[in-house]
């Protein structure tokens, strides 16, 4: 009896250890990645104050400048891409769940299945062969179009999935109002509905801020002012990439800056998130 | 006798489970239409079949007919669209829509449907509100969430949101279950009352509620109707003499079957 008593506890104890030391592990991962940011991040930030997010980087070895046209190209293209991927990635979401039986509903379940499984380097890639090349210059709407394509499998499938939550209780009260369907899913389902639709947007919109692969190619790498549109721009992301690797203290140091503002707009979104779908009450 | 709703021959599967097996009732014109029988014996299912409700759940699949005044509905997508528009329900589960106030609950049917607007959609509001007696409890705070009403008092914003569409047939699945005696005597009054106007069908395992509101009904065990007629028919003695009748008799016929399958086996 005591021995069988002896090995619960044991067994008790080595299970809360293992679960105590990979949760701290996975703390210490997220806190080491904040605390680099901040410690490489706060010192530029305190330096340079406002001007980081209106001036162009600074001269290789010289001044640090800031990352104001990038900021712009980010905010431009990932604005884009959230609202073309909600344009066509929420009625996707509605029609896979309202209408799943229906064979439109059923390829486009597939096709987004098929591009949430391409790496996001490919779509950049087909980005540009198919608007690159004939355009014959990067630029923000093609960068758009790229983030936008890795977002719309996210956009679709979250709106799916906050539809299908909805309980069957409310969802045979809205239908027994003899309403034809089209008018039941589109004038009170999705009006029941329009937190979890928010969030769905806003894990896209997240999703297209932290990619970088898919606006290698398409939206050039333009960090010294905002052209437009249809011409290269740059990406927060981008911009760590490309001035990480230099040899140059200063573009190093704006690219630390860049990765802490990253992370704090990526903070931004991901407590909105909560907010907006921890407030869903149905 | 004008007929509200024919039902012939109608059986109902879940997937590969059977609800309903070859299921036919009439429902006369302008009266309250009991259907009774223990949990699980489909009530629910038959009634969801009246509406198409049932076509929500996944892999539901309906054969037989249902004719709602007249109309097909399962063969005849036209006009069930329209029969349909004048049916009401009102579920077990007091189902108030969470993202409304309490009059947007009452008014999104027939504003949706264009039936009225304005001071007329006001006054059609009032008059559902008033008809299932919470105007007086709610007239005060109209913009408010129906969330803040009591499961009684929503209930009854239920059916008024129900009656809001002017339905000529209202199916109404066990309304008064989840509710104190209280809340549930003034929805019984209310069905009385309605029950001139408009045909009722009632789900429900009360047999004193059924005779106290119904004219006639049907006793469905296990997907079948027992029996169907007038109330006193259908409840003549006692109702838990007769389930527990009802029981006892599918088992011993399970047992034999049992036993005969495995006779065969022996055999």
């Amino acid at each position: 009896m005591i021995s069988w008593r002896l090995r619960r506890t044991m067994v008790d104890k080595v299970t809360f250890a293992a679960v105590a030391i990979a949760s701290i592990a996975l703390l210490f991962v997220g806190a080491h990645v904040i605390l680099v940011a901040l410690v490489e991040g706060l010192p530029v930030m305190a330096e340079k104050g406002l001007r980081l997010f209106i001036e162009s980087p600074g001269l290789p070895g010289g001044g640090i400048g800031g990352f104001g046209p990038t900021l712009i190209g980010t905010i431009v293209m990932v604005l884009t891409a959230s609202l073309a991927g909600a344009a066509i990635g929420v009625p996707t979401g509605i029609l896979m769940n309202e209408y799943s039986s229906w064979w439109l509903s059923k390829i486009a379940r597939e096709a987004l299945q098929l591009i949430a499984e391409i790496p996001s380097i490919v779509v950049g890639l087909v980005v540009f062969v198919l608007v690159v090349l004939p355009m014959g210059r990067p630029s923000a709407l093609a960068g758009a179009l790229s983030l936008c394509i890795t977002a719309l499998p996210y956009i679709a499938a979250q709106t799916r999935e906050s539809l299908a939550a909805i309980p069957m209780s409310y969802r045979e009260a809205a239908f027994s109002l003899g309403l034809p369907k089209w008018k039941t899913v589109l004038r009170i389902i999705v009006p029941m509905n329009l937190r979890g639709i928010a969030t769905a947007v806003l894990l896209g919109t997240m999703r297209a801020l932290g990619e970088t692969a898919p606006v290698l190619f398409t939206a050039g790498a333009a960090f010294h002012a905002f052209y437009g549109l249809d011409r290269p721009s740059s990406t927060l992301s981008l911009l760590i990439f490309f001035f990480a690797q230099t040899p140059y203290e200063n573009w190093k140091r704006l690219a630390w800056a860049a990765v802490l503002q990253l992370i704090v707009l990526s903070m931004v979104l991901a407590f909105a998130v909560r907010k907006l779908s921890g407030e869903v009450k149905l | 006798m004008d007929v509200t709703v024919k039902i012939r021959n109608l059986s109902v599967w879940y997937g590969q489970q059977k609800a309903l097996e070859t299921v036919s009732i009439t429902v006369p014109k302008g009266s309250v239409y009991a259907i009774l029988g223990p949990s699980g014996c489909g009530k629910s299912t038959l009634l969801r079949t009246v509406n198409k409700l049932i076509l929500l759940r996944d892999g539901a699949k309906v054969e037989g007919n249902v004719e709602v005044f007249g109309v097909d509905v399962y063969n005849s997508n036209s006009l069930s669209d329209e029969v349909l528009a004048k049916v009401g329900m009102v579920f077990q589960t007091p189902n108030p829509f969470p993202h409304l106030s309490i009059y947007d609950n009452v008014a999104i049917g027939p504003k949706l449907r264009g039936q009225a607007k304005g001071k007329e959609l006001d006054k059609l509001v009032r008059w559902a509100l008033e008809k299932s007696g919470l105007w007086d409890e709610v007239k005060d705070r109209l913009s408010r969430p129906a969330s803040e009403l009591s499961g009684g008092q929503q209930q009854r914003l239920c059916i008024a949101r129900a009656l809001a569409i002017k339905p000529s047939l209202l199916l109404m699945d066990e309304p008064t279950a989840n509710l104190d005696p209280l809340n549930a005597a003034k929805i019984e009054e209310l069905i009385k009352e309605l029950s001139g106007e408009i045909t009722i069908m009632l789900v429900t395992h009360d047999a004193d509620q059924a005779r106290r509101l119904a004219s006639s009904g049907a006793l469905l065990f296990l997907g079948k109707v027992v029996c169907e007629g007038p109330i006193d028919s259908i409840i003549n003695g006692s109702y838990c003499d007769l389930l527990q009748n009802l029981v006892s008799e599918h088992l011993t016929t399970q047992t034999s079957k049992t036993k005969s399958k495995e006779i065969k086996k022996r055999g």
